[in-house]
């Protein structure tokens, strides 16, 4: 035994006992409380059994995915508009672009509601051009706005950051050999963003799986999967349901992150 | 010379910055086919300015005309302008391996397979770079990598290469040996290419003419056994060597200036001047002397003769009259004089 381990043990001890306290007793409790319910360890596939379990998990899944792509494409073109360009104000953009990092959800439920809600902005433009009025605000419509509006600033400041790093030379060197504009964004811009790109698209795609409080505003007409979790806890006081669902999504959200994790290369951590 | 070389003129090309700086002033240059032409001066001279308004990547300002042949290139984007380039940094695509960097500009090109395969062989084969083929970019030493972008800019058949500052990230044995490697491969090819640098020795080996600049203009152009032995100026003369001024006043419209090289040591009989030894710095081949002759700038004087000069030691100079390099000191528009 290498003399080094009595010293490393004591060093690891900390995070072991936090590691221990605040995740592995916890967790286990939960994957057990899971199994205590009426229907026992099938709690686990209620999941697959139950339509309003799977509903509400390929909802969230499809919500997911689609704020995820939306979000970084739009961000990609604007953080590297912003990278490449200055102009006057440009900083005092970038602080506003990340404003809603500090939002809690249900402020962002609001915004989508003033904007896409009964008395919302958008629905009296839409009556205002075409007479019928759009609100979209409690569907899964909503959803996607709120949750677009709050996974963009992660990803602009990833895309900014990878964007930066981004050496002139190589798209001159491209664009020497007679590489057309689409061509340097598809050969030499996209693959060097790429671990960047995978990076944010995980925690953009692990956040929307969580996201509670936006949904907690709008989802009237639609239930995702913290929804779901959250009614089975308070309202219909299944617990067990409660814990198998909090594990099948953490689960599922751990298996992209991990998928992500291994295609980029790159440590890839969840947030949110 | 390569029969499809392309001439090339620039008229009247200048560059000023968004913020106002004139990077260039309005200029006109020539470059003959087939011809390797260097662009030499102090970093902030417009030498890479100007060669990046020839490839495309700066506009000239408005006025100015780029012709490839007789053709007018001025509004003609980089990419369809058939040029290959290299950069000091390398710039290789780093997403790519050796083989793939080479073949970009072909795929662009749109080349059959077979035909790609052949040029990369060709490509790999005449940078020596055969065993690297499948390596990834970051596998590569600063010397492979430049003979990887070397071969990247050629493989394409350019009507030009343009080469920006190629060997500055290199060290010193190694870029000395990729420099002559360049220029038997600029010559085997007879392609067009303008090279910049701000190493004068680089310049002296590979241009057919040098063009010097200095603070946004062209100062002097001309072969490097003209610009050595017959600077225009007091720049050019100290940018592309040392140069010492003559203790004597011979004509006073005139500057006199002489190489370390040329100046002899004799017999006191036979001096022109008496010096005395500050310095002695043996280089094994020859010696470089410091001297001082009651002027406020030392001379330096280079010698191969076989004697063991010591320090305090007074000697006479001597200067064939062939040798001195004269400068009209009325001149205005001779640069700032600079200590050797």
């Amino acid at each position: 035994m290498s003399p080094h381990y009595p010293r490393l043990f004591l060093l690891i001890l900390p995070a072991a006992i936090v590691f221990t306290a605040f995740f592995i007793i916890p967790m286990t409790r939960l994957i057990f409380i899971g199994g205590t319910g009426e229907n026992g360890w099938t709690a686990y596939h209620a999941i697959f059994t139950n339509s309003r379990y799977l509903y509400s998990m390929i909802a969230t899944l499809i919500l997911s995915f689609s704020v995820t792509i939306i979000s970084v494409i739009i961000s990609t073109i604007v953080g590297l508009f912003l990278v490449r360009n200055q102009f006057y104000g440009r900083d005092i953009l970038i602080s506003m672009l990340t404003f809603p990092l500090a939002f809690p959800g249900v402020v962002i439920g609001f915004l989508v509601i003033l904007s896409a809600g009964r008395q919302g902005l958008i629905g009296y433009i839409s009556k205002a051009l075409t007479g019928d009025k759009w609100v979209f605000a409690y569907s899964i419509a909503g959803l996607f706005m709120g949750y677009v509006y709050f996974s963009i600033p992660r990803v602009i400041l990833t895309v900014m950051a990878a964007g930066e790093k981004l050496e002139p030379s190589l798209e001159e060197a491209a664009k020497s050999l007679g590489a057309s504009p689409w061509q340097v964004v598809k050969d030499i811009i996209i693959p060097a963003l790429k671990p960047g790109l995978i990076a944010s698209s995980a925690i953009c795609f692990a956040t929307s799986m969580g996201a509670f409080g936006t949904a907690f505003t709008l989802a009237t007409n639609i239930d995702v999967l913290p929804m779901t979790i959250y009614t089975e806890f308070t309202l219909n006081a299944n617990i067990a349901g409660a814990a198998s669902l909090s594990i099948v999504l953490g689960l599922v959200t751990w298996l992209a992150l991990y998928i992500a994790r291994s295609l980029s290369g790159t440590s890839v951590a969840p947030a949110g | 010379m390569n029969p499809t070389a392309t001439s090339i003129k620039l008229t009247n090309c200048a560059k000023t910055f968004a913020d106002g700086t004139q990077a260039l002033k309005p200029l006109n240059l020539t470059v003959k086919a087939g011809e390797t032409i260097v662009l030499l001066g102090p970093s902030g001279c417009g030498k890479t300015t100007l060669l990046r308004i020839i490839a495309g990547l700066e506009a000239t300002d408005q006025g100015g005309e780029i012709y490839f042949n007789q053709q007018n290139m001025t509004s003609i984007a980089i990419e369809k302008r058939n040029i290959g380039m290299v950069f000091q940094s390398y710039a290789l695509f780093p997403n790519m391996s050796v083989a793939q960097n080479i073949v970009y500009g072909l795929k662009i090109r749109k080349l059959k397979p077979q035909a790609i395969k052949q040029r990369l062989d060709e490509m790999l084969e005449m940078m020596q770079i055969e065993a690297l083929a499948h390596r990834r970019i970051d596998q590569l030493s600063g010397g492979q990598r430049q003979r990887v972008a070397l071969a990247r800019a050629i493989a394409v058949r350019p009507n030009l290469l343009l080469l920006d500052e190629p060997l500055t990230a290199l060290d010193a044995s190694l870029r000395d040996r990729l420099r002559s490697e360049i220029s038997e491969l600029l010559q085997k090819l007879g392609i067009t290419s303008i090279y910049v640098t701000h190493d004068q020795s680089e310049a002296m080996a590979l241009a057919d003419r040098i063009v010097v600049m200095d603070e946004g203009r062209i100062v002097q152009i001309g072969s490097p056994y003209d610009i050595y032995h017959r600077p225009k100026n007091e720049f050019v003369a100290n940018f592309v060597g040392n140069v010492n001024q003559h203790p004597h006043v011979f004509n006073t419209d005139y500057l006199t200036l002489f190489r370390p090289e040329d100046a002899e040591i004799v017999e006191p009989s036979k001096g022109e001047f008496e010096a005395k030894i500050m310095s002695v710095l043996f280089l094994g081949d020859k010696s470089r002397l410091t001297l001082d002759c009651g002027f406020k700038k030392p001379i330096y004087v280079d010698t191969t003769l076989r004697q063991d000069f010591k320090t305090g030691m007074t000697i006479s100079i001597y200067v064939e009259p062939e040798r001195l390099i004269r400068l009209k000191t009325t001149d205005n528009s001779s640069a700032a004089v600079k200590e050797s």
